[in-house]
């Protein structure tokens, strides 16, 4: 029974992956760092990107396999996002952070680990996002600054959905914009935030609006 | 096209065979629906096990000398008796009372305000407290892959030696799970095999009068956030649910504590403030009608004599579950 069990799962596996599997195009994602002038320091830049779809503009969508991204700009100022490739796309759209459905169903594993360090464990839920650096506008210890974003419960969900144009057939890459991040939150207001709240909200808010979608030229 | 929709239907059917098998999460028909999701968690003997021998071992703190066990004692119900506060590693002292453990699949949320939301990840919460074990999971994981026992008790329970997150926190859960406590006098008396005496059957009856709105049969809580009138101890300032939902209404609420082996399980209250049941009645018996923040269910004088406050003590003591604190399928392993 048992092996005949693991014998049919094998191949109904194998059947199935291979009818999904299709080639994915990596999209190149840039941070873009503050100026040298404003003196913010970042230390580290995590975040997670969640239900990407892209669709046409008969509405068609398609969804992605893997659905959960955390992207880690800790040793490198990009990163690369996999997508399906989709011929005459003409939106795409993902979430900032992850959806309630996620933050309630316990241990999960792979991008979704909460060994991680993308996870509160007072306190359970996912962090959305991590920014962390050094700033002299910032008056905390060591003029440190600390942002982690999360919060998924009524009236502090911070999960904010971003919708970015795409011109069929162009190929493109995002930026995310830290320069902007830290024109709409001043440092000197605000400098640490930890835990699910009004404040987790407003950062993500402000991130949510530096995303942008760049076309490469050629 | 064809011979894959058989394939899968016999997946299908290969997967419903196996969970019949292994599936053996049991409790009383009196019980409501469990809250824990089996699905994602299917009970295995193996399972449970390993997650026995990983509550008791203190590999999972800091300097190897705090177990889940040193905190949760099973001789008590699984709470920390005779600490109000709990004790973690260095001897640091905790701002909470650590509660009892068992009937957790029937729990919505976890801890005294509700801050976990599933028995999965609650054991990430004193691993990683710098009071109580001080660990990051990310290092027990790397203790534990050096270990050839672990190495072998999972290779026992998921079929190869893998030691990751998600396994190690759905073992303890298991073992969690297992914990079921339902073999009191009450859970006799309801099955009919014996009856109370006269002063636990009144005890009975005041109880459902007074006590069963929160403290809910046959679980004895709803599991939901209450303010039972407690006044707030200034040297914690714990304002319980409210800390979780920032909400001003949820301010001094806590989660409903079961009351099954309450007389095991002593002290009392998030903070251990109330050492006997006397105390905790006296409690009830003398609450500020003046003070608004407290739960409807609690807004009257209750009036108990002194004779009515012992016979609801001792219906209390029916509650007592003598095969599940000392149950050795659930004590220190013996194989350690
Ligand atoms: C240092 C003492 C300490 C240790 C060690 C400890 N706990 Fe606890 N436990 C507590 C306290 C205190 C609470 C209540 C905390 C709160 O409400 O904030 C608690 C709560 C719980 C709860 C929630 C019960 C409920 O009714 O909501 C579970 C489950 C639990 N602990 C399991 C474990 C497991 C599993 C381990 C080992 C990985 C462990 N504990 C280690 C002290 C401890
Ligand atoms: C409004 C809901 C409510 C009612 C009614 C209620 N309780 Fe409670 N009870 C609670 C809450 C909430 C707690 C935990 C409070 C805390 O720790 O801050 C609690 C705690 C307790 C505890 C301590 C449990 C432990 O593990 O520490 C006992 C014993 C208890 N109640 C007995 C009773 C009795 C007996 C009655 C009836 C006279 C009663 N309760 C009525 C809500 C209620």
């Amino acid at each position: 029974m048992n092996v005949l069990f693991r014998f049919i799962s094998f191949i109904s596996i194998f059947i199935i992956s291979y009818s999904f599997a299709k080639p994915l195009a990596g999209v190149k994602v840039v941070l873009i760092r503050p100026h040298q002038a404003d003196s913010i320091n970042i230390d580290g830049f995590k975040c997670y990107l969640s239900n990407i779809v892209i669709s046409d503009s008969n509405k068609k969508k398609d969804l992605n396999p893997s659905n959960y991204h955390l992207l880690d700009f800790t040793s490198s100022d990009t990163a690369t996002l996999y997508l399906s490739p989709f011929a005459n796309a003409n939106l795409l759209e993902f979430n900032l952070g992850l959806d309630s459905i996620i933050n309630t169903s316990g241990a999960l594993g792979g991008q979704l680990d909460p060994s991680n360090g993308m996870y509160w464990t007072w306190q359970s839920g996912y962090i959305n996002f991590k920014i962390e650096g050094k700033s002299p506008h910032s008056p905390a210890r060591n003029h440190e600054f600390q942002f982690h974003a999360g919060g998924y419960a009524y009236p502090y969900n911070s999960l904010h959905s971003i919708n970015l144009e795409l011109r069929p057939n162009k190929s493109f890459h995002l930026e995310i914009d830290l320069a902007l991040f830290f024109k709409m939150i001043s440092l000197r207001d605000l400098n640490h935030v930890m835990s699910p709240g009004p404040n987790s909200m407003k950062i993500s808010k402000a991130l949510a609006s530096c995303f942008k979608l760049i076309e490469d030229e050629k | 096209m064809k011979s894959k929709t058989v394939l899968l239907f016999l997946l299908l059917l290969c997967i419903a065979f196996v969970s019949v098998e292994k599936n053996t999460f049991k409790y009383p028909k009196y019980f409501p629906k469990p809250v824990y999701q089996f699905e994602n968690n299917q009970i295995n003997d193996l399972k449970i096990e390993l997650g026995r021998t990983l509550f008791y071992d203190p590999i999972l703190s800091l300097d190897n000398t705090i177990s889940c066990a040193s905190c949760h004692n099973p001789y008590n119900a699984f709470a920390h008796v005779d600490h109000n506060l709990s004790h973690g590693i260095n001897d640091k002292i905790g701002n909470r009372n650590a509660p009892v453990l068992f009937n957790l699949a029937w729990h919505k949320t976890f801890m005294w305000d509700g801050a976990i939301n599933h028995l999965d990840v609650q054991a990430l919460a004193p691993i990683s407290h710098p009071d109580e074990m001080g660990e990051s999971i990310s290092n027990v994981l790397l203790k534990l892959n050096r270990n050839q026992i672990y190495k072998q008790l999972f290779y026992q329970a998921y079929g190869d030696s893998l030691i990751n997150t998600e396994r190690t926190l759905k073992s303890i859960s298991q073992f969690l799970l297992s914990l079921i406590s339902s073999n009191s006098k009450y859970d006799s008396m309801l099955l009919g095999k014996i009856q109370f005496n006269t002063q636990e059957q009144n005890g009975y009856r005041l109880f459902k009068l007074h006590c069963n709105s929160c403290h809910k049969e046959p679980l004895f809580s709803t599991f939901e956030f209450k303010n039972n009138g407690l006044t707030i101890d200034t040297s914690l300032n714990d304002y319980g649910r409210y800390r979780v939902s920032l909400m001003p209404n949820d301010s001094l609420k806590f989660k409903v504590p079961s009351l099954r082996n309450i007389e095991f399980s002593y002290p009392y209250m998030h903070d251990g403030r109330f050492k006997t049941l006397a105390q905790v009645m006296n409690h009830y018996n003398s609450i500020d009608l003046n003070n608004k923040k407290i739960s409807t269910e609690l807004k009257r004088n209750l009036n108990l004599s002194s004779n009515e406050k012992v016979d609801i003590i001792a219906f209390l003591r029916t509650l007592t579950d003598k095969k599940f604190l000392f149950d050795s399928k659930h004590t220190y392993p013996k194989n350690k």
